[in-house]
Protein backbone atom coordinates (compact mmCIF):
# COMPACT_ATOMS: atom_id res chain seq x y z
CA UNK A 1 0.00 0.00 0.00
CA UNK A 2 1.30 3.40 -1.01
CA UNK A 3 2.23 5.86 1.74
CA UNK A 4 0.28 9.09 1.69
CA UNK A 5 2.21 12.35 1.70
CA UNK A 6 0.65 15.77 2.14
CA UNK A 7 2.46 18.83 0.78
CA UNK A 8 1.60 22.27 2.15
CA UNK A 9 3.27 25.24 0.46
CA UNK A 10 1.78 28.48 -0.85
CA UNK A 11 3.84 28.15 -4.04
CA UNK A 12 2.02 25.87 -6.45
CA UNK A 13 5.08 25.19 -8.66
CA UNK A 14 6.93 23.96 -5.58
CA UNK A 15 4.29 21.43 -4.53
CA UNK A 16 3.79 20.43 -8.17
CA UNK A 17 7.49 19.62 -8.55
CA UNK A 18 7.54 17.68 -5.31
CA UNK A 19 4.42 15.76 -6.27
CA UNK A 20 5.74 14.81 -9.71
CA UNK A 21 9.00 13.61 -8.20
CA UNK A 22 7.39 11.61 -5.44
CA UNK A 23 4.72 10.10 -7.69
CA UNK A 24 7.37 9.11 -10.21
CA UNK A 25 8.88 6.74 -7.65
CA UNK A 26 5.58 4.82 -7.66
CA UNK A 27 5.75 4.51 -3.90
CA UNK A 28 3.62 7.41 -2.75
CA UNK A 29 0.17 8.90 -3.00
CA UNK A 30 0.64 12.65 -2.92
CA UNK A 31 -1.76 15.52 -2.33
CA UNK A 32 -0.78 19.18 -2.44
CA UNK A 33 -2.35 22.12 -0.70
CA UNK A 34 -1.46 25.71 -1.60
CA UNK A 35 -3.90 27.47 0.67
CA UNK A 36 -2.75 26.85 4.21
CA UNK A 37 -6.15 27.74 5.68
CA UNK A 38 -7.54 24.51 4.18
CA UNK A 39 -4.61 22.34 5.26
CA UNK A 40 -6.23 20.97 8.42
CA UNK A 41 -9.51 20.12 6.69
CA UNK A 42 -7.71 18.41 3.79
CA UNK A 43 -5.44 16.47 6.14
CA UNK A 44 -8.37 15.11 8.17
CA UNK A 45 -9.85 13.61 5.01
CA UNK A 46 -6.57 12.53 3.36
CA UNK A 47 -5.05 11.05 6.55
CA UNK A 48 -1.39 11.45 5.50
CA UNK A 49 1.48 9.32 6.79
CA UNK A 50 3.82 12.30 6.50
CA UNK A 51 3.50 16.05 5.93
CA UNK A 52 5.89 18.45 4.24
CA UNK A 53 5.14 21.92 5.47
CA UNK A 54 6.42 25.28 4.27
CA UNK A 55 7.25 27.67 7.10
CA UNK A 56 6.57 31.11 5.68
CA UNK A 57 3.10 31.28 4.17
CA UNK A 58 0.71 34.22 4.08
CA UNK A 59 -2.09 34.19 6.66
CA UNK A 60 -1.75 30.86 8.45
CA UNK A 61 1.96 30.02 8.54
CA UNK A 62 3.68 26.66 8.93
CA UNK A 63 3.92 27.00 12.68
CA UNK A 64 0.16 27.58 12.94
CA UNK A 65 -0.59 24.58 10.74
CA UNK A 66 1.72 22.35 12.82
CA UNK A 67 0.05 23.55 16.02
CA UNK A 68 -3.41 22.79 14.60
CA UNK A 69 -2.28 19.29 13.57
CA UNK A 70 -0.85 18.68 17.05
CA UNK A 71 -4.19 19.62 18.60
CA UNK A 72 -6.11 17.20 16.37
CA UNK A 73 -6.06 13.65 17.81
CA UNK A 74 -6.23 12.06 14.34
CA UNK A 75 -3.17 14.03 13.13
CA UNK A 76 -1.07 14.60 16.27
CA UNK A 77 1.19 11.60 15.59
CA UNK A 78 1.82 12.36 11.91
CA UNK A 79 5.45 13.38 11.36
CA UNK A 80 5.88 16.87 9.96
CA UNK A 81 8.94 17.99 8.06
CA UNK A 82 9.37 21.69 7.66
CA UNK A 83 10.69 23.10 4.42
CA UNK A 84 12.11 26.55 4.77
CA UNK A 85 13.92 29.06 2.62
CA UNK A 86 15.37 30.53 5.77
CA UNK A 87 17.63 28.07 7.44
CA UNK A 88 18.03 29.43 10.91
CA UNK A 89 15.51 28.20 13.45
CA UNK A 90 15.59 31.59 15.15
CA UNK A 91 13.78 33.02 12.14
CA UNK A 92 10.78 30.72 12.43
CA UNK A 93 7.81 32.63 13.88
CA UNK A 94 7.34 32.67 17.67
CA UNK A 95 4.63 29.97 17.36
CA UNK A 96 7.76 27.87 17.46
CA UNK A 97 7.45 25.86 20.67
CA UNK A 98 5.53 23.10 18.91
CA UNK A 99 7.86 23.25 15.95
CA UNK A 100 10.72 22.21 18.19
CA UNK A 101 10.48 18.45 17.74
CA UNK A 102 10.08 18.54 13.95
CA UNK A 103 12.78 18.27 11.34
CA UNK A 104 13.76 21.09 9.05
CA UNK A 105 14.88 20.87 5.44
CA UNK A 106 16.38 23.89 3.78
CA UNK A 107 15.23 24.96 0.33
CA UNK A 108 16.43 24.25 -2.28
CA UNK A 109 16.18 20.60 -1.32
CA UNK A 110 17.44 17.81 -3.56
CA UNK A 111 15.21 14.87 -4.40
CA UNK A 112 17.67 12.43 -2.83
CA UNK A 113 17.52 14.34 0.47
CA UNK A 114 13.76 14.44 0.29
CA UNK A 115 13.61 10.68 -0.21
CA UNK A 116 16.18 10.03 2.51
CA UNK A 117 14.11 12.11 4.89
CA UNK A 118 10.93 10.21 4.05
CA UNK A 119 12.78 6.94 4.55
CA UNK A 120 13.91 8.03 8.01
CA UNK A 121 10.33 8.60 9.06
CA UNK A 122 8.41 5.93 7.16
CA UNK A 123 11.04 3.29 6.47
CA UNK A 124 11.66 1.79 3.01
CA UNK A 125 8.14 1.38 1.73
CA UNK B 1 83.23 129.62 21.96
CA UNK B 2 85.95 127.73 20.18
CA UNK B 3 86.74 124.64 22.24
CA UNK B 4 85.74 121.96 21.94
CA UNK B 5 85.44 122.88 18.35
CA UNK B 6 82.14 122.39 16.63
CA UNK B 7 83.87 120.16 14.14
CA UNK B 8 85.08 117.75 16.84
CA UNK B 9 81.59 117.68 18.25
CA UNK B 10 80.00 116.91 14.92
CA UNK B 11 82.63 114.18 14.40
CA UNK B 12 81.51 112.64 17.68
CA UNK B 13 77.83 112.90 16.77
CA UNK B 14 78.51 111.31 13.40
CA UNK B 15 80.29 108.41 15.12
CA UNK B 16 77.38 108.00 17.57
CA UNK B 17 74.83 108.21 14.75
CA UNK B 18 76.71 105.49 12.85
CA UNK B 19 76.74 103.29 15.94
CA UNK B 20 73.03 103.92 16.43
CA UNK B 21 72.30 102.93 12.87
CA UNK B 22 74.07 99.63 13.50
CA UNK B 23 71.98 98.98 16.59
CA UNK B 24 74.72 99.79 19.11
CA UNK B 25 73.29 101.80 21.97
CA UNK B 26 76.39 102.11 24.23
CA UNK B 27 77.19 105.71 23.28
CA UNK B 28 74.43 107.54 25.13
CA UNK B 29 76.91 108.84 27.75
CA UNK B 30 78.96 110.61 25.11
CA UNK B 31 75.90 112.48 23.85
CA UNK B 32 74.62 113.22 27.34
CA UNK B 33 78.01 114.82 28.07
CA UNK B 34 77.42 117.28 25.24
CA UNK B 35 74.10 118.49 26.65
CA UNK B 36 76.02 120.41 29.33
CA UNK B 37 75.44 124.06 28.22
CA UNK B 38 78.22 125.25 30.56
CA UNK B 39 80.82 123.37 28.56
CA UNK B 40 79.13 123.48 25.15
CA UNK B 41 77.51 126.13 23.09
CA UNK B 42 73.82 126.26 24.12
CA UNK B 43 72.77 125.61 20.59
CA UNK B 44 75.02 122.55 20.44
CA UNK B 45 73.76 121.45 23.87
CA UNK B 46 70.15 121.70 22.71
CA UNK B 47 70.98 119.77 19.56
CA UNK B 48 72.79 117.11 21.63
CA UNK B 49 69.80 116.88 23.94
CA UNK B 50 67.38 116.36 21.03
CA UNK B 51 69.79 113.82 19.56
CA UNK B 52 70.05 111.99 22.88
CA UNK B 53 66.26 111.80 23.21
CA UNK B 54 66.05 110.36 19.72
CA UNK B 55 68.70 107.74 20.50
CA UNK B 56 66.99 106.67 23.71
CA UNK B 57 63.59 106.44 22.01
CA UNK B 58 65.03 104.40 19.17
CA UNK B 59 66.56 102.01 21.66
CA UNK B 60 63.25 101.72 23.55
CA UNK B 61 61.33 101.14 20.35
CA UNK B 62 63.75 98.50 19.19
CA UNK B 63 63.47 96.76 22.54
CA UNK B 64 59.68 96.77 22.25
CA UNK B 65 59.91 95.48 18.68
CA UNK B 66 62.12 92.59 19.78
CA UNK B 67 59.64 91.73 22.49
CA UNK B 68 56.80 91.76 19.97
CA UNK B 69 58.79 89.53 17.64
CA UNK B 70 59.37 87.10 20.51
CA UNK B 71 55.65 87.15 21.34
CA UNK B 72 54.74 86.58 17.72
CA UNK B 73 57.18 83.70 17.43
CA UNK B 74 55.70 82.09 20.49
CA UNK B 75 52.16 82.63 19.17
CA UNK B 76 53.21 81.07 15.89
CA UNK B 77 54.66 78.04 17.65
CA UNK B 78 51.45 77.66 19.66
CA UNK B 79 49.44 77.86 16.46
CA UNK B 80 51.61 75.24 14.80
CA UNK B 81 51.04 72.87 17.71
CA UNK B 82 47.30 73.60 17.74
CA UNK B 83 47.16 73.08 13.99
CA UNK B 84 48.98 69.76 14.31
CA UNK B 85 46.44 68.67 16.92
CA UNK B 86 43.57 69.74 14.67
CA UNK B 87 45.06 67.82 11.77
CA UNK B 88 45.29 64.73 13.97
CA UNK B 89 41.68 65.16 15.12
CA UNK B 90 40.64 65.52 11.51
CA UNK B 91 42.47 62.34 10.59
CA UNK B 92 40.85 60.52 13.53
CA UNK B 93 37.44 61.83 12.49
CA UNK B 94 37.96 60.80 8.89
CA UNK B 95 39.00 57.33 10.03
CA UNK B 96 35.96 57.07 12.31
CA UNK B 97 33.71 58.25 9.50
CA UNK B 98 35.20 55.68 7.12
CA UNK B 99 34.60 52.98 9.68
CA UNK B 100 31.01 54.12 10.19
CA UNK B 101 30.34 54.15 6.47
CA UNK B 102 31.88 50.71 6.16
CA UNK B 103 29.78 49.43 9.05
CA UNK B 104 26.63 50.92 7.59
CA UNK B 105 27.44 49.35 4.24
CA UNK B 106 27.92 45.97 5.85
CA UNK B 107 24.67 46.21 7.75
CA UNK B 108 22.63 47.14 4.70
CA UNK B 109 24.20 44.29 2.76
CA UNK B 110 23.25 42.00 5.64
CA UNK B 111 19.63 43.13 5.63
CA UNK B 112 19.47 42.89 1.87
CA UNK B 113 21.02 39.43 1.94
CA UNK B 114 18.44 37.99 4.29
CA UNK B 115 15.58 39.32 2.18
CA UNK B 116 17.08 38.27 -1.13
CA UNK B 117 17.95 34.83 0.24
CA UNK B 118 14.34 34.02 0.98
CA UNK B 119 13.07 35.32 -2.33
CA UNK B 120 15.70 33.44 -4.32
CA UNK B 121 15.66 30.15 -2.44
CA UNK B 122 12.01 29.44 -3.27
CA UNK B 123 12.43 29.60 -7.04
CA UNK B 124 15.73 27.72 -6.68
CA UNK B 125 13.86 24.98 -4.84
CA UNK B 126 11.40 24.67 -7.72
CA UNK B 127 14.21 24.50 -10.27
CA UNK B 128 16.16 21.98 -8.19
CA UNK B 129 13.23 19.58 -7.96
CA UNK B 130 12.31 20.15 -11.60
CA UNK B 131 15.86 19.29 -12.60
CA UNK B 132 15.83 16.19 -10.39
CA UNK B 133 12.58 15.07 -12.01
CA UNK B 134 13.88 15.61 -15.53
CA UNK B 135 17.18 13.90 -14.71
CA UNK B 136 15.27 10.74 -13.81
CA UNK B 137 13.02 10.96 -16.88
CA UNK B 138 15.96 11.52 -19.21
CA UNK B 139 18.26 8.79 -17.98
CA UNK B 140 18.06 7.04 -21.37
CA UNK B 141 19.28 10.13 -23.21
CA UNK B 142 22.88 10.88 -22.20
CA UNK B 143 23.07 14.33 -23.80
CA UNK B 144 19.84 15.54 -22.21
CA UNK B 145 20.76 13.92 -18.92
CA UNK B 146 24.14 15.64 -18.89
CA UNK B 147 22.52 18.96 -19.75
CA UNK B 148 20.12 18.63 -16.87
CA UNK B 149 22.93 17.68 -14.49
CA UNK B 150 24.81 20.86 -15.51
CA UNK B 151 21.68 22.77 -14.59
CA UNK B 152 21.63 21.01 -11.22
CA UNK B 153 25.22 22.13 -10.61
CA UNK B 154 24.25 25.69 -11.46
CA UNK B 155 21.44 25.59 -8.92
CA UNK B 156 23.83 24.34 -6.25
CA UNK B 157 26.26 27.14 -7.12
CA UNK B 158 23.55 29.76 -6.80
CA UNK B 159 22.57 28.22 -3.50
CA UNK B 160 26.16 28.51 -2.24
CA UNK B 161 26.14 32.22 -3.00
CA UNK B 162 22.88 32.61 -1.10
CA UNK B 163 24.31 30.62 1.80
CA UNK B 164 27.31 32.94 1.87
CA UNK B 165 24.98 35.93 2.01
CA UNK B 166 23.02 34.38 4.85
CA UNK B 167 26.22 33.60 6.73
CA UNK B 168 27.16 37.20 6.29
CA UNK B 169 23.85 38.55 7.54
CA UNK B 170 23.83 36.14 10.44
CA UNK B 171 27.37 36.43 11.62
CA UNK B 172 26.24 38.58 14.57
CA UNK B 173 25.42 35.50 16.58
CA UNK B 174 28.49 34.01 18.22
CA UNK B 175 28.92 30.97 20.38
CA UNK B 176 32.09 31.72 22.29
CA UNK B 177 33.99 28.90 23.96
CA UNK B 178 37.50 28.76 25.38
CA UNK B 179 39.61 27.32 22.57
CA UNK B 180 43.16 26.65 21.54
CA UNK B 181 43.78 28.67 18.38
CA UNK B 182 46.40 26.20 17.13
CA UNK B 183 43.83 23.42 17.35
CA UNK B 184 41.34 25.47 15.34
CA UNK B 185 43.99 26.19 12.70
CA UNK B 186 44.93 22.52 12.43
CA UNK B 187 41.29 21.43 12.24
CA UNK B 188 40.73 23.92 9.44
CA UNK B 189 43.83 22.66 7.62
CA UNK B 190 42.48 19.11 7.72
CA UNK B 191 39.34 20.28 5.91
CA UNK B 192 41.35 21.63 2.96
CA UNK B 193 44.12 19.03 2.99
CA UNK B 194 42.79 17.28 -0.09
CA UNK B 195 42.66 20.53 -2.06
CA UNK B 196 46.17 21.43 -0.94
CA UNK B 197 47.61 18.10 -2.06
CA UNK B 198 45.83 18.22 -5.40
CA UNK B 199 47.21 21.69 -6.05
CA UNK B 200 50.76 20.71 -5.02
CA UNK B 201 50.82 23.21 -2.17
CA UNK B 202 53.21 22.56 0.69
CA UNK B 203 52.16 23.54 4.19
CA UNK B 204 54.65 25.18 6.51
CA UNK B 205 53.19 25.31 10.00
CA UNK B 206 54.98 27.45 12.60
CA UNK B 207 53.47 27.11 16.05
CA UNK B 208 54.36 29.77 18.55
CA UNK B 209 54.47 27.57 21.64
CA UNK B 210 52.46 28.39 24.72
CA UNK B 211 49.51 30.47 23.59
CA UNK B 212 46.82 31.07 26.23
CA UNK B 213 43.32 29.95 25.34
CA UNK B 214 41.09 32.42 23.50
CA UNK B 215 37.33 32.86 23.55
CA UNK B 216 36.33 31.74 20.05
CA UNK B 217 33.35 30.61 18.06
CA UNK B 218 35.21 27.60 16.70
CA UNK B 219 33.00 27.12 13.63
CA UNK B 220 33.16 30.75 12.61
CA UNK B 221 36.92 30.94 13.07
CA UNK B 222 37.28 27.76 11.04
CA UNK B 223 35.28 29.53 8.35
CA UNK B 224 37.80 32.39 8.57
CA UNK B 225 40.77 30.08 8.08
CA UNK B 226 39.14 28.09 5.30
CA UNK B 227 38.36 31.36 3.50
CA UNK B 228 41.96 32.47 3.84
CA UNK B 229 43.34 29.08 2.80
CA UNK B 230 41.06 29.02 -0.25
CA UNK B 231 42.17 32.54 -1.22
CA UNK B 232 45.80 31.50 -0.83
CA UNK B 233 45.20 28.41 -2.97
CA UNK B 234 43.53 30.39 -5.71
CA UNK B 235 46.55 32.69 -5.74
CA UNK B 236 48.91 29.71 -6.18
CA UNK B 237 47.64 28.02 -9.34
CA UNK B 238 51.17 26.73 -10.03
CA UNK B 239 51.60 25.27 -6.55
CA UNK B 240 53.62 26.85 -3.76
CA UNK B 241 53.92 27.07 0.01
CA UNK B 242 51.26 28.03 2.50
CA UNK B 243 52.78 29.27 5.75
CA UNK B 244 50.68 29.53 8.88
CA UNK B 245 52.26 30.93 12.02
CA UNK B 246 50.80 31.77 15.40
CA UNK B 247 52.41 33.51 18.36
CA UNK B 248 51.65 35.42 21.51
CA UNK B 249 52.70 39.03 21.12
CA UNK B 250 52.89 42.29 23.01
CA UNK B 251 51.23 44.96 20.89
CA UNK B 252 53.62 47.65 19.66
CA UNK B 253 52.86 50.97 18.03
CA UNK B 254 53.93 49.67 14.61
CA UNK B 255 51.30 46.92 14.98
CA UNK B 256 48.61 49.57 15.46
CA UNK B 257 49.84 51.33 12.34
CA UNK B 258 49.97 48.05 10.40
CA UNK B 259 46.35 47.28 11.25
CA UNK B 260 45.31 50.91 10.71
CA UNK B 261 43.93 51.14 14.23
CA UNK B 262 43.06 54.43 15.87
CA UNK B 263 43.26 55.05 19.59
CA UNK B 264 41.04 53.06 21.89
CA UNK B 265 40.52 49.81 19.98
CA UNK B 266 43.81 48.36 21.10
CA UNK B 267 46.66 49.83 23.11
CA UNK B 268 50.38 49.24 22.98
CA UNK B 269 51.61 46.90 25.67
CA UNK B 270 48.46 44.73 25.54
CA UNK B 271 48.78 41.04 24.76
CA UNK B 272 47.40 39.59 21.55
CA UNK B 273 47.77 36.46 19.47
CA UNK B 274 49.18 37.16 16.05
CA UNK B 275 48.29 34.70 13.31
CA UNK B 276 49.74 34.92 9.84
CA UNK B 277 48.55 33.08 6.73
CA UNK B 278 51.05 33.64 3.95
CA UNK B 279 51.17 32.31 0.40
CA UNK B 280 53.73 32.32 -2.39
CA UNK B 281 51.19 33.35 -4.99
CA UNK B 282 50.62 36.23 -7.32
CA UNK B 283 50.19 38.89 -4.63
CA UNK B 284 47.52 41.57 -4.36
CA UNK B 285 47.10 43.94 -7.28
CA UNK B 286 47.20 47.68 -6.68
CA UNK B 287 43.59 48.24 -7.79
CA UNK B 288 42.31 45.44 -5.55
CA UNK B 289 43.89 46.72 -2.34
CA UNK B 290 41.21 49.22 -1.33
CA UNK B 291 38.30 46.91 -2.12
CA UNK B 292 39.47 43.64 -0.57
CA UNK B 293 36.95 43.67 2.24
CA UNK B 294 34.02 45.04 0.23
CA UNK B 295 31.07 42.69 -0.03
CA UNK B 296 30.78 41.14 -3.52
CA UNK B 297 34.25 42.26 -4.59
CA UNK B 298 36.12 39.40 -6.18
CA UNK B 299 39.14 38.92 -8.42
CA UNK B 300 38.27 35.30 -9.04
CA UNK B 301 36.64 34.00 -12.21
CA UNK B 302 32.85 33.95 -12.30
CA UNK B 303 31.59 30.91 -10.44
CA UNK B 304 34.65 30.56 -8.23
CA UNK B 305 34.35 33.49 -5.87
CA UNK B 306 31.22 34.97 -4.37
CA UNK B 307 33.05 38.09 -3.26
CA UNK B 308 31.79 37.57 0.25
CA UNK B 309 34.64 35.58 1.78
CA UNK B 310 36.75 38.43 3.07
CA UNK B 311 33.89 40.67 4.16
CA UNK B 312 32.49 37.77 6.19
CA UNK B 313 35.98 37.03 7.49
CA UNK B 314 36.52 40.57 8.66
CA UNK B 315 33.11 40.69 10.30
CA UNK B 316 33.79 37.49 12.21
CA UNK B 317 37.12 38.89 13.41
CA UNK B 318 35.42 42.11 14.53
CA UNK B 319 32.89 40.13 16.52
CA UNK B 320 35.81 38.46 18.29
CA UNK B 321 37.35 41.87 19.03
CA UNK B 322 40.04 40.90 16.58
CA UNK B 323 41.60 42.51 13.55
CA UNK B 324 42.67 41.40 10.11
CA UNK B 325 44.64 43.02 7.37
CA UNK B 326 45.85 41.78 4.01
CA UNK B 327 49.01 42.85 2.28
CA UNK B 328 51.74 41.73 -0.01
CA UNK B 329 54.58 40.10 1.88
CA UNK B 330 57.57 42.23 2.80
CA UNK B 331 59.82 39.73 0.97
CA UNK B 332 57.61 40.17 -2.14
CA UNK B 333 57.03 36.43 -2.45
CA UNK B 334 53.24 36.61 -2.30
CA UNK B 335 50.45 37.89 -0.09
CA UNK B 336 49.67 37.43 3.56
CA UNK B 337 46.71 37.81 5.88
CA UNK B 338 47.68 38.94 9.36
CA UNK B 339 45.25 38.67 12.26
CA UNK B 340 45.25 39.79 15.87
CA UNK B 341 43.13 37.94 18.39
CA UNK B 342 42.61 39.72 21.70
CA UNK B 343 39.75 37.94 23.46
CA UNK B 344 41.60 35.79 25.98
CA UNK B 345 39.79 33.34 28.20
CA UNK B 346 41.23 35.06 31.26
CA UNK B 347 40.26 38.53 30.13
CA UNK B 348 36.74 37.40 29.26
CA UNK B 349 36.35 35.94 32.75
CA UNK B 350 37.54 39.16 34.35
CA UNK B 351 34.94 41.11 32.42
CA UNK B 352 32.29 38.49 32.96
CA UNK B 353 29.51 38.50 35.52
Amino acid sequence: MKKRILLVDDEAPMTRMMRRNLEATGRFEVLDVNDSTTALQTARQFRPDLVFLDVMMPGVDGGDVAAAFADDPSLAQVPIIFLTAIVSKSEVKPTGSKIGKHLFLAKPVKLEDLLACIETHLGKG
Amino acid sequence: MTAPGIETMLEQLIAVAENLSMGRYGDHDRIFAMTDSDKYHPFVARFAEAFAMMAVKIEAREFRLEQMIDDLKKAKDDLTVANEKLQQSLRDLQLAQMQLIQQEKMESVGRLAAGVAHEVKNPLAVIQLGVDFLANQLEGNPLCHETVMDMADAVQRADRVIKGMLDFSRSEQLELQPADIDRVIDDSLILVRHELTTRRIKVNREEGGDIPRLMLDGNKIKQVFINLFMNAMHAMEEGGTLTISSALRTVMSEDLAFFGLGNGLLATGEKAVLVRVADTGTGIGEEAKAKLFDPFFTTKPVGIGTGLGLSVTRKILELHQGFITLANRADRQGAEAVMLYTLFEQKAEDNGP
